[in-house]
């Protein structure tokens, strides 16, 4: 059995050699202290943030700190009126931003003139959800979970919302042939009333 | 003293080094693949090879079939020869050889089939489960029957960290495994939901951990010290930084689960376990690059110690961005990202990878008794793998902090700047192609190894080692030295002390905040007096505590088991215990049958290895996804499917965002409806059917593991899965005129999609109740 405690030799880098096993020798250096340091250091955080968040509950939890996000994070400007998209339909920089829009996120299902695909034709006078600018603003806005409508307005903002809003104002009644109608005959004037879908 | 001549088993390390060498060419191959069907998707050939079942193909070959094969050459080689005694049973070596390479050959022909689990670096199904257990008891049986017909006493610190392997990888193996069949290739894990998430990353994180660091540092350090002709740095340093590392480690699971439904409390120990973890791996890297002082300027010339010195620097890198990703703020950045890819990359490229290479290169010559066939091929491997991992690793930084800030970047109004999610995969291609780059100059630097070992071995003939060692096995040895009993040592003094101070901290779990504080205080205060206590009664002319629980490989395996256990239970059965409670009150709804059904064909093709189902609590991320996801959304999935990689959009509540229709198309040809996408097509799908009886077995399955299904419901499962099936079937027909076979698993996996993240409405699941309509899950 070895001696554990008689040096085996002294090597001239590693200090006194104390084992041997198949010809590998081992010597007993001190811990580095930078390392001890580090070992220390990172212990008396786990503790540290043991206590922050679950003893002294200091520091919000996750969900805390979420829901406090989520109220700062409520903006302005999610309203919206007839008047506000009606005016927006005049202003080409709106609408060129809302068309850039429309080809990225919606041709997809409503195809490249809103003449429909997946989703319904945009182009034509009826309406499944109401023609309002405010009903379209609100489909765009909340989306239809039962029919397939993302909601938009949580990923794009309610300025973009807009936007995009007020391009798919201009294909109304642009009455492009595509996907057969759908929905309530809708009309500016009268709101919707019963149709032949 | 007598002697007598001994000649070890060589023979089984030559032809594991042979099986690890044929498996990393395929094993990385496979990688260079699915590098290349992320860069380029029309490389993906569905149904068989595609992404989504050749990723888990990748990491089971390089884990099990390449750093296997390789760590069982290292551990029988050294091991041997650090306990001067021949292997116990040249059949148990065979048995062990042979039934590892059937388990690999299973797995390389089940995973393209689509026959997964589904549990990452676990997916093999149970029947090779259970071949996997059966084979790692027969190398336990082999490893400790040679340990106890040792002549040398004192275990070596190479030693210790193989009985670590030993013993973690059957727990974690077993526990991770247990899963009821369904058929003879197919099964449901016995946990579900968050259960289910953190016995699986309690699994995958120790899988790294006792597969890939601990044997690779027990081989570290025999090869080096032998490589370099050194003495080893510090023994003091081997016995902290082992049972730091395997006490810690198995708490740090849960910080793949960081932001997610599990418990915050489980989160806080994954993250500061983690943080912990830091200066213990570090300590495998000091005694690594310390022992090569006096040796450094052999550097220049010899390729075994290059290959040594920039794995173990590798490992350093890679445990200090562990421990990085592991602080909750970093996570929620990369989390989901490439960045973890680069991250797992490092490791195994860098460290398992060189640590193979140096290994190989300083054995092959010695087991055919000749030199290395050429130095210069040698070191040309390893400048063009050195090479090849930076080009890896800095490009998966670059694509995983890109897309992580691109996920998160707002509008000023509270959009998101980038809303369609391909934008943020899209920006990434340039990095995939230098990915692939990097990933295939590794590649090719492994072809040259192979080739220069092959070269070398037919320049030598094979040799096994014939030593003199003592005649006496220690059994009988053992009668004529003192002994001390076994209970002094495993209540010896600092088995104690630890005891006492751990038994002290675990009742933070139970006090109040008065209480807490006053017994860590307490906890610290003992920590220090018992460590001055035990420095003082050291007696110099005694060994110490440490020193004969080396000679006791027994003790020493209980005390390893011991230290082992204690994370895995503190984390897991408060879980388990919280878990059957959650199923009582649960206003979840199970999955229909064809949901069931089209669940088992979303697992089948691997869809969780690019689509999570876990809306984390940020601003951003319930913008994009919808409401936060809790543990209730998926307390009936069994197995779980969070996933861990974001290369498309998290699912988890797809439900109802959009039509059957588009599913569809989106299926049929993902480019289609999402311009640019570089989803695999999954057309086969609708070529693919499914037999409605076959659903029955299902839900009992799962009516078994505690899922509320009514007998009623179990026995009308075909009929009800068919009803739905049509009404899908049918609902496309009339919508696009699109003719789609009800009995396909394109309609089953529809029926899926359109259920995650709601409760069942009633036109979707005829066999449901109709107070159920469509609103949201909780």
């Amino acid at each position: 059995m070895t001696d554990h405690n008689a040096p085996l030799r002294k090597d001239e880098i590693q200090g006194d050699v104390i084992h041997e096993y198949d010809g590998i020798e081992e010597a007993d250096n001190d811990l580095p202290q930078w390392w001890l340091g580090l070992f220390y250091a990172c212990t008396l955080f786990a503790v540290g943030y043991w206590f922050y968040y679950h003893v002294y509950n200091v520091g919000p939890l996750t969900m805390e700190a979420y829901a406090k996000e989520l109220a700062d994070s409520v903006g302005e400007g999610g309203e919206v009126s007839e008047e506000l998209l009606l005016a927006l339909m005049e202003d080409p920089d709106a609408i060129a931003e809302g068309s850039a829009l429309f080809v990225a996120n919606c041709v997809v299902c409503h195809n490249a003139k809103g003449e429909g695909n997946i989703g319904p034709n945009l182009t034509d006078p009826y309406w499944i959800h109401g023609g309002s600018p405010v009903d379209i603003h609100r489909v765009i806005d909340q989306g239809v979970l039962s029919a397939g409508m993302p909601a938009w307005g949580s990923l794009l903002g309610p300025e973009k919302a807009r936007q995009v809003t007020a391009y798919a104002l201009t294909l109304r009644g642009t009455n492009i042939p595509g996907k057969q109608p759908q929905g309530e005959l809708w009309s500016p004037d009268n709101g919707a009333e019963p149709g032949t879908p | 003293m007598e002697t007598e001549r001994i000649t070890y088993n060589d023979r089984i390390s030559r032809w594991f080094i042979g099986a690890s060498v044929t498996w990393g060419i395929v094993g990385m191959l496979v990688g260079v693949i699915v590098a290349l069907q992320l860069a380029f998707w029309q490389s993906n050939l569905p149904p068989y090879l595609s992404f989504g079942r050749l990723r888990p193909l990748h990491t089971n070959a390089v884990i099990f079939a390449f750093v296997g094969n390789m760590l069982f050459a290292g551990v029988y080689y050294s091991t041997q020869r650090l306990l001067k005694a021949r292997l116990a049973s040249d059949k148990l070596s065979w048995i062990h050889f042979w039934g590892w390479q059937s388990i690999i050959v299973s797995a390389a022909i089940t995973l393209p089939l689509g026959i997964t689990q589904s549990k990452e670096y676990a997916e093999l199904e149970w029947p090779i489960d259970i071949a996997i257990a059966l084979v790692w008891v027969v190398f336990a049986v082999n490893f400790f029957w040679t340990l106890a017909r040792r002549r040398e006493k004192q275990l070596y610190v190479a030693i210790w960290f193989y009985i670590a392997t030993l013993i973690a990888i059957a727990v974690l193996h077993i526990v991770n495994a247990l899963a009821i069949p369904v058929g003879p290739l197919q099964s449901y894990s016995v946990f579900g939901g968050v259960q289910d998430a953190l016995v699986q990353w309690w699994y995958g994180h120790n899988a790294v951990a006792f597969f890939l660091t601990t044997p690779i540092l027990g081989i570290m350090y025999y090869f080096l010290p032998k490589a370099a002709d050194r003495p080893v740095f510090s023994y003091r340093l081997s016995i902290i930084h082992f049972w730091a590392l395997v006490f810690l480690y198995i708490w740090a699971g849960p910080h793949h689960l960081l932001y997610t439904a599990l418990p915050d409390w489980a989160q806080t120990l994954g993250m500061v376990f983690s943080v912990m973890l830091w200066a213990p791996s570090w300590g495998g890297m000091i005694n690594g690059l310390f022992t090569l002082r006096g040796a450094w300027d052999r550097l220049r010339t010899d390729p075994v110690l290059k290959f040594f010195a920039a794995a173990i620097t590798f490992y350093g890198m890679a445990t200090f961005e562990g421990p990085l990703l592991s602080i909750k703020s970093v996570s929620g950045l990369a989390h989901y990202t490439d960045w973890i890819i680069g991250h797992v990359h490092a490791g195994a490229l860098g460290w398992n990878g060189f640590m193979a290479a140096g290994m190989f290169y300083w054995m092959v010559p010695r087991l055919f008794g000749t030199k290395l066939h050429s130095q210069k091929s040698a070191n040309t491997h390893f400048y063009l793998a050195t090479f090849g991992i930076l080009l890896y690793v800095v490009s998966m930084w670059v694509a995983g902090v890109t897309q992580g800030l691109m996920w998160r970047a707002q509008t000023e109004d509270g959009g998101l700047m980038y809303p369609n999610f391909l934008e943020t995969v899209l920006a990434l291609k340039p990095m995939y192609w230098t990915r692939l780059v990097g990933g295939t100059l590794y590649f090719v630097g492994f072809v040259m190894m192979a080739w220069n070992l092959y070269k070398t071995a037919r320049s030598g003939a094979p040799v096994d080692e014939e030593v003199e060692v003592p005649a006496a096995t220690l059994q009988d040895a053992a009668s004529s030295q003192p002994h001390t009993p076994w209970h002094k040592l495993v209540f010896g003094a600092p088995v104690v002390l630890t005891l006492v101070v751990g038994g002290m901290l675990s009742t933070l779990a139970f006090v109040n905040e008065m209480a807490s504080t006053f017994i860590v205080v307490m906890a610290f205060g003992v920590a220090l007096l018992g460590s001055i206590a035990l420095q003082l009664t050291r007696k110099s002319d005694r060994p110490t505590w440490h020193a004969l629980l080396e000679g006791r490989a027994l003790v020493f395996t209980v005390l390893t088991v011991g230290a082992v256990l204690i994370g895995g239970v503190a984390e897991i059965v408060p879980m388990v215990v919280t878990g059957s409670r959650d199923l009582k009150v649960t206003k979840n709804k199970p999955y229909s049958p064809l949901e069931l059904q089209g669940r088992d064909v979303y697992v089948a093709e691997g869809c969780y290895t690019c689509h999570s189902q876990m809306i984390r609590p940020f601003v951003w991320e319930t913008a994009r996804y919808g409401k936060v996801s809790s543990a209730d959304d998926s307390i009936f999935d069994h197995p779980f499917q969070w996933g861990s990689k974001r290369t498309g959009p998290d699912l988890a509540r797809e439900g109802g965002l959009r039509s059957d229709l588009w599913h569809y198309r989106h299926l049929v040809d993902p480019r289609e409806v999402s311009a640019g996408s570089i989803m695999p097509d999954y057309a086969h799908l609708e070529r693919h059917t499914f037999k409605f009886s076959g659903i029955e077995a299902k839900v009992r399955v799962m009516r078994s593991l505690g899922v509320p299904y009514s007998v009623k419901q179990v026995q009308q499962a075909p009929r009800d899965a068919e009803a739905q099936a049509i009404l899908i079937a049918t609902g496309l027909k009339k919508e696009a005129n699109v003719e789609v076979p009800a009995d396909s698993k394109m309609v089953a996996v529809i029926a899926y999609l359109q259920r995650l993240g709601r409760l069942p409405t009633p036109q979707s699941d005829p066999g449901a109740t109709n107070e159920n309509t469509v609103k949201e899950v909780n």
